[in-house]
């Protein structure tokens, strides 16, 4: 069997079994312990050890064993938990998470820390042993008589299961084998029964008979201390769910009627002489077990195909408007009909992709516990709204950020026992975590009850930083914001988790990157509150297109609080700042084009649209030139060929495939308030360097040649004939128009859409300053396929014209001569000389920036 | 896995890996030991590695001489193969020694 196509699933239900023991461990009250928890821990150890069984990994098993066989005598009364035995259990889940991040990174196991993890326990446990007759003499309560689980099971009549199974055909040549799965039942004891039935096999001169198909199926019979649950676990690691009938054995009841065996039986194990009744045969099929395990890969591939789907819906919305409107009109409904339909399945497909959110959070109890208890805190965590569902990748990318905030509160908001006495709290503090849906978003709170932060000490920091002028008015919502500027921090000691200023301007980033801001409230003296506001989903978003300039850009509508024709009354002008008068309150005025466009002078504002937005300091009023439609928009992220662009989410192809950018309307704001800090980040992409002088050094003629003869696309550069590597062309277009990006250098023509890729263009003729903005023609559009650190990117360049194609030897290279002047050595590979032709041959894969990530 | 033919018989000798990686080829050998039709002794005496794709093929073959009316019997299994055959449920289709596992 290949185990490693298993391997993500036993990591990630190992990892959820270690998320149960924790919580469990966390919240057992070892005087008066619950009978469930203790149940839960052997549980998850039990599953643990199961499962590492099957992958062979047999020192996680030895240690789970050892664990198990110990927390038996828990939970049958014979002995109690001890709290350095919950330390110990609290390092193996960390031992084992570690173990498994190696795995993850296909690095052998750790066997040294399993063994100092195996010792450990048996210390912990020998001594724990030996104090086994003075439970009260500890000072402990003794524990509750609680029937073990087994016995309960037996009252019930319930002694084990039968279990007929009928295999795909295929599960051979998908390299599973049921063997395994018997072994496993075998070795936990429990298998009881198993018969084969083969009359399906054919002999092998049959047509039918191939090797590699399984024409075998089992009736097996299981019996003692297993849940069905347990036993499903096992099946479906080899078995599809609906190829697996589970039936309960019961000592009592009457046979009911058993299915045709075709075979004598092996008997596996003790018997027990049950007689193999069945006592109920509800549960033919497992449709009890209502989950399925899929790879999220398989989704996002689903997403995507959906995500192409509405596109096309798109275009030929476009189309149609195109057509007479009384030969249209008969595709009215059939249109409607689509679109309803759409809707469905996205809604469906987004459905699938939300999970709750206490996969995200599921560690953080244990992480309070340990932190409040190293700092001497005393906190109370509560989790409200665990069940909340939000995107599956976006959990994976919310679970950090969160658990920082969470730090911060324990770190800085709440203050230590004495000090809450003084203020006359209760020494124990509270800090709550808080999920839920608002609207087409998220919603998550984390408020505790501590110092709260001091808005005071915001302001001087910041003026002290330079972020600030002293005489500067902020609202304390707005100075709470530079909490979130790297490097700085409020806090007068570093400790071990956090002071440093690292962390929560990344913590913003990542929340922002997510299409979601966060909000800092506070009262100084009673707590602090952060408000993450989160889109449902980062694939499908609902959008307002505008038209700024001429250009399309979309406006998530999460973001927006009200749309209207501007009212030319409502402008207040304010220290020559923009305001405009929304209800009762004075939003500042940022104009999309200015922005945007880098607008020389501020266009006037009459007829204009303004767009009232909600930002982590409050609201913020937006101006557009028209309002078009709102639509669902998928987007497409920059980053495939380019880099991240601040202000832009990502981009859309529209129904007539051009492209609309998403505007991130936190960023935009930002970069209103502070143009000065905006950064130009085609610059770290692409790599522009002009020498003086000829470097031999540079040119990449050996490297490139390693073959004898190549074929060049020969192209016009203004005067000048230029060639590139033919094997780097993917196509040759007429140049499209560009959509324009902004913030970008002017070498950057703009960015369009390639059958559904978003490709940056970069004109040559400026980037090598051949031409001027004023001299170009359209051009020809080459595409080539680049690298950057290792990662393909298709990027569009602009030239003149294409000349030819030639085929050119190595030998006839000739380097570059030296020259007094600004040449391109770092682009070039050296000229040919081709019936009094002079053709530079370019190295354009050198227009990339490799010093820099993407 | 080979064929080694005697006067009266064969003895198909099996690979030490008889596994779903490995008996396409073996598949091929037992055809044209079945085409032989000579009684069959199946040495399995060096299987140290076999799943249910292999047992399921041994299964098979056994049918096919059965239905041919070729004797067909195992020389010495491995205690792999009866331990496998055992744990599948299949001990009394390869007429092989049958014990109870533990």
């Amino acid at each position: 069997m290949d185990y490693s196509q298993l391997l993500g699933t036993l990591i990630e239900e190992t990892e959820e079994n270690l998320a149960d023991m924790d919580e469990a461990l966390l919240t057992l009250n070892l005087s008066d312990p619950d009978q469930e928890k203790i149940n839960q821990i052997f549980r998850a150890i039990h599953t643990i050890k199961g499962n590492s069984t099957i992958f062979k990994l047999e020192s996680i098993g030895k240690l789970m064993h050892t664990i198990e066989s110990s927390l038996d005598k828990v939970r049958k009364n014979e002995t109690s938990l001890e709290k350095k035995q919950v330390d110990i259990l609290l390092q193996v889940s960390d031992g084992i998470r570690v173990i498994l991040t190696e795995l993850k990174n296909k690095k052998p196991i750790n066997e040294a820390l399993l063994a100092h993890l195996l010792s450990a326990f048996q210390n912990i446990s020998s001594d724990t042993d030996n104090q086994i007759s003075e439970p009260v003499a500890m000072g402990k309560q003794p524990l509750k008589t609680t029937k073990p689980i087994l016995s309960q099971k037996l009252e019930a009549s319930h002694i084990g299961w039968h279990i007929s199974i009928r295999p795909k055909k295929d599960i051979f040549r998908r390299n599973l084998d049921p063997l395994k799965i018997f072994k496993v039942l075998q070795e936990e004891s429990v298998l009881q029964q198993i018969t084969s039935i083969t009359d399906a096999v054919p002999t092998l001169e049959e047509k039918t008979f191939e090797p590699l198909q399984c024409y075998l199926a089992w009736e097996l019979d299981v019996q003692g201390d297993i849940s069905k649950q347990r036993i499903l676990e096992i099946l479906t690691w080899v078995f599809d769910e609906q190829d697996i009938t589970l039936a309960k054995i019961s000592k009592k009841e009457p046979s009911k009627v058993l299915e045709k065996k075709s075979e004598p039986s092996s008997t596996v194990g003790k018997s027990e002489g049950h007689s193999g009744l069945i006592t109920s045969t509800d549960e033919k099929s497992l449709h009890t077990l209502n989950t399925l395990r899929i790879s999220t890969q398989k989704i996002d591939s689903l997403m995507n195909a959906v995500g192409e789907l509405v596109i096309i819906e798109s275009m030929l919305k476009q189309s149609i408007k195109k057509i007479n409107p009384k030969q249209a009109s008969v595709l009215d409904e059939p249109m409607d009909l689509l679109d309803s339909n759409f809707r469905y399945l996205q809604d469906i497909l987004l459905r699938i992709r939300m999970v709750p959110i206490a996969f995200a959070i599921n560690r953080f109890p244990r992480m309070v516990f340990e932190m409040s208890s190293k700092l001497g805190k005393q906190v109370d965590f509560v989790i409200k709204g665990e069940q909340t569902e939000i995107d599956k990748n976006m959990i994976e990318k919310m679970s950090d950020p969160l658990l920082h905030l969470i730090r911060n509160a324990i770190d800085h908001g709440i203050e230590f026992p004495d000090e809450r006495e003084k203020k006359g709290k209760n020494r124990t503090g509270t800090l709550q975590f808080t999920a839920y849906q608002e609207g087409d978003g998220i919603s998550i709170e984390i408020r505790d009850d501590g110092a709260g932060i001091d808005a005071k000490k915001i302001r001087s920091i910041a003026i002290a930083q330079g972020l600030m002028n002293k005489d500067e008015n902020r609202t304390d919502e707005e100075l709470y914001q530079y909490i979130f500027k790297p490097g700085f921090s409020t806090a007068s000691q570093v400790t071990e988790f956090s002071g440093r200023g690292v962390g929560l301007d990344v913590v913003e980033q990542n929340i922002r990157a997510l299409g979601g801001h966060v909000q800092v409230h506070s009262t100084p003296g009673k707590g602090a509150e952060f408000k993450v506001r989160l889109p449902l989903t980062m694939a499908i978003m609902d959008c307002q297109l505008v038209s700024v300039d001429k250009q399309i850009y979309i406006i998530p509508l999460l973001a927006i609080v009200e749309m209207s024709q501007i009212d030319v009354n409502n402008i207040l002008m304010e220290n020559e700042k923009i305001y405009y008068q929304f209800k009762d309150q004075k939003v500042p005025v940022i104009i999309l084009e200015t922005v945007l466009h880098e607008a020389a002078s501020a266009p006037e504002l009459e007829n204009k649209i303004i767009i009232i937005v909600q930002e982590s300091t409050g609201y913020c009023a937006l101006i557009c030139d028209e309002l078009l439609i709102q639509q669902p928009v998928v987007i497409k992220t920059l980053e495939e060929n380019f880099c991240n662009v601040p202000g832009i989410v990502g981009a859309t192809i529209m129904g007539d495939g051009e492209i609309g950018l998403i505007l991130d309307v936190q960023e935009i704001v930002g970069i209103a308030k502070h143009p000065e800090t905006r950064p130009i980040p085609a610059a770290n992409f692409f790599s522009r360097k002009f020498t003086l002088s000829y470097e031999p050094n540079k040119c990449n003629r050996q490297e490139t040649f390693m073959e004898i003869t190549k074929e060049f696309l020969c192209f016009a550069l203004g005067k000048s004939e230029y060639a590139i590597n033919m094997a780097q062309v993917k196509e040759i277009n007429v140049t499209k128009t560009p959509t324009y990006l902004p913030f970008s250098p002017p070498y950057l023509a703009g960015i369009i859409n390639l059958r559904g890729s978003i490709v940056p263009i970069v004109d040559l003729r400026i980037f090598f300053n051949i031409k001027s903005q004023e001299e170009l023609n359209k051009g020809i559009l080459i595409i080539v396929n680049l690298e950057k650190n290792g990662v393909p990117k298709t990027i569009g360049l602009i030239v003149d014209a294409i000349t030819d194609t030639q085929s050119i030897n190595k030998q006839d290279i000739n380097p570059i001569p030296k020259a007094g002047q600004l040449i391109l050595s770092h682009y070039i590979q050296g000229l040919v000389y081709i019936n009094q032709r002079i053709i530079t041959l370019l190295e354009v894969q050198n227009l990339v920036d490799t010093t820099s990530c993407s | 896995m080979d064929i080694e033919q005697g006067q009266e018989s064969i003895v198909v000798h099996c690979d030490k890996k008889m596994d779903s990686t490995s008996i396409a080829d073996q598949y091929k050998i037992m055809l044209t030991a079945l085409k032989l039709k000579k009684p069959i002794h199946i040495d399995a005496s060096n299987v140290s590695t076999i799943d249910t794709a292999g047992i399921q093929l041994l299964l098979s073959f056994i049918r096919s001489a059965a239905k041919q009316h070729i004797q067909c019997q195992f020389k010495s299994p491995s205690q792999l193969i009866e331990n496998t055959a055992l744990l599948l449920g299949i001990d009394p289709n390869l007429e092989i020694k049958k014990e109870e596992l533990t």
